[in-house]
């Protein structure tokens, strides 16, 4: 294929005329697409619970029509208050998912002169009453349970290295060694990180070195990698699924409000 | 036409998503042909085309993607009672327009293309780099 096999004039003329005919689509599409793969990043982890045997319940602001679409927040500004989250619901366990949601770090001590928070694009936390939450108040992070994170650009290694400091920000012990066969058996999700660009070799180098130190993350490029990891936990979950809600009823009925990091 | 003239004809939103990929280019073909001789290494005009083809790759994964994670999304709120979900006034729902138009944009692309070895070659490539190497391959042959 030299350039005598390809019309690199007529190539160049013909994609020319492509960006022209489709402007106000492209135009469309870009506006919108970000926010779309954070809306799937948030159906995939509600579809994560509802596998797994979870109850998931809409809960629209202001008590508005269920039948309307849903309203995602898609910015770090705005009272969580104001927008739909999920209610989810195992025997006595509940967890809500919230998008952009404003979290204390671990490491944030209350009074300090500026908070210490990060706005997680998908958190997973205990129910939290955040009806006079401000837009920058935050859900201190002894309530939070997991969380995602989507960026949307290319996935160098600096972009994995971020997100591997969001992690040690929010739930440090994840960065131990961790995971081992007993991790499919987990009650929730563990952080992850969707990347809705392209991986670059430096970034996928990142992602061994994260695998062979077993830190309990994750780190997807595709929608498919994305829906399909959380369908198969489903399919090797099932197998000890009753003998794991006996044990995990058990558990929640004698805890109480403490700290879930610390029981990581 | 340069490389960087192409995707300065995309929306400001999405140009930074393809900035770098000639630059991605200039560093896989470096790394396979930094030691042939100068004159047997690919023209100006061949990598010219190498990274047109790798765009016209990365445009149309990125548009399917968009379309496969607007459905996915959708599906996944529908049994709860939820129609879709909106971005401003745009709404995501069932399969509207809205929610195919990243394929109905790859599927334009793709027609615009039209050269059969080019399309061949993207393909049959999963991977950028893996993509890259079948072009410089193919222009040797």
């Amino acid at each position: 294929m030299s350039g005598a096999w390809i019309d690199q004039d007529a190539l160049k003329s013909r994609l020319n005329q492509f960006f022209d005919q489709n402007r106000s689509s492209l135009a469309a599409f870009g506006s919108t697409v970000n926010q779309t793969f954070e809306a799937f990043v948030f159906a995939a982890v509600v579809a994560w619970y509802r596998q797994h045997g979870w109850e998931v319940q809409f809960v629209h602001p202001n008590g508005e029509d269920a039948k309307r679409a849903l309203r995602l927040k898609f910015s770090t500004r705005g009272k969580p208050s104001g927008y739909t989250y999920v209610l989810c619901r195992n025997g006595r366990r509940k967890v809500e998912i919230r998008h952009q949601l404003r979290v204390a770090t671990r490491a944030h001590i209350e009074g300090q002169h500026a908070r210490a928070n990060i706005c997680l694009d998908v958190a997973v936390i205990r129910p939290v009453d955040v009806s006079d939450y401000s837009t920058n108040d935050a859900v201190p992070v002894k309530k939070l349970v997991t969380f995602g994170e989507a960026k949307h650009m290319s996935a160098f290694a600096e972009l994995i290295a971020g997100f591997i400091g969001v992690v040690h920000e929010m739930q440090p012990n994840r960065l131990r060694k961790q995971r081992s066969n007993r991790s499919k058996l987990r009650e929730h999700i563990s952080p992850f990180l969707y990347v809705s660009g392209q991986f670059y070799p430096s970034g996928q180098g990142i992602i061994e070195t994260v695998e062979h130190r077993q830190y309990d993350i994750d780190v997807f490029c595709k929608t498919r990698a994305l829906t399909d990891k959380f369908k198969l936990d489903t399919e090797k979950v099932a197998e000890n699924e009753t003998s794991l809600k006996q044990s995990l009823d058990r558990t929640a009925a004698i805890q109480t409000e403490q700290d879930i990091v610390t029981t990581l | 036409m340069r490389y960087s003239d192409f995707v300065n004809l995309l929306p400001r939103r999405l140009k930074t998503r393809f900035e770098s990929i000639g630059t991605f280019v200039d560093v896989v073909v470096e790394e396979r042909e930094g030691n042939i001789p100068k004159q047997n290494r690919l023209t100006s005009d061949e990598l010219a085309i190498i990274k047109l083809a790798v765009l016209i790759f990365a445009l149309q994964e990125f548009f399917r993607e968009g379309s496969r994670a607007a459905a996915a999304a959708v599906d996944e709120f529908r049994p709860l009672g939820v129609p879709g979900f909106r971005v401003g006034s745009t709404l995501f729902e069932g399969r509207n327009p809205n929610v195919i138009r990243g394929d109905e944009l790859a599927a334009a692309l793709r027609a615009a293309v039209g050269a059969p070895t080019i399309l061949d070659a993207i393909d049959h490539a999963s991977r950028l780099r893996d993509l890259i190497l079948d072009l410089m391959r193919r222009v040797r042959t």
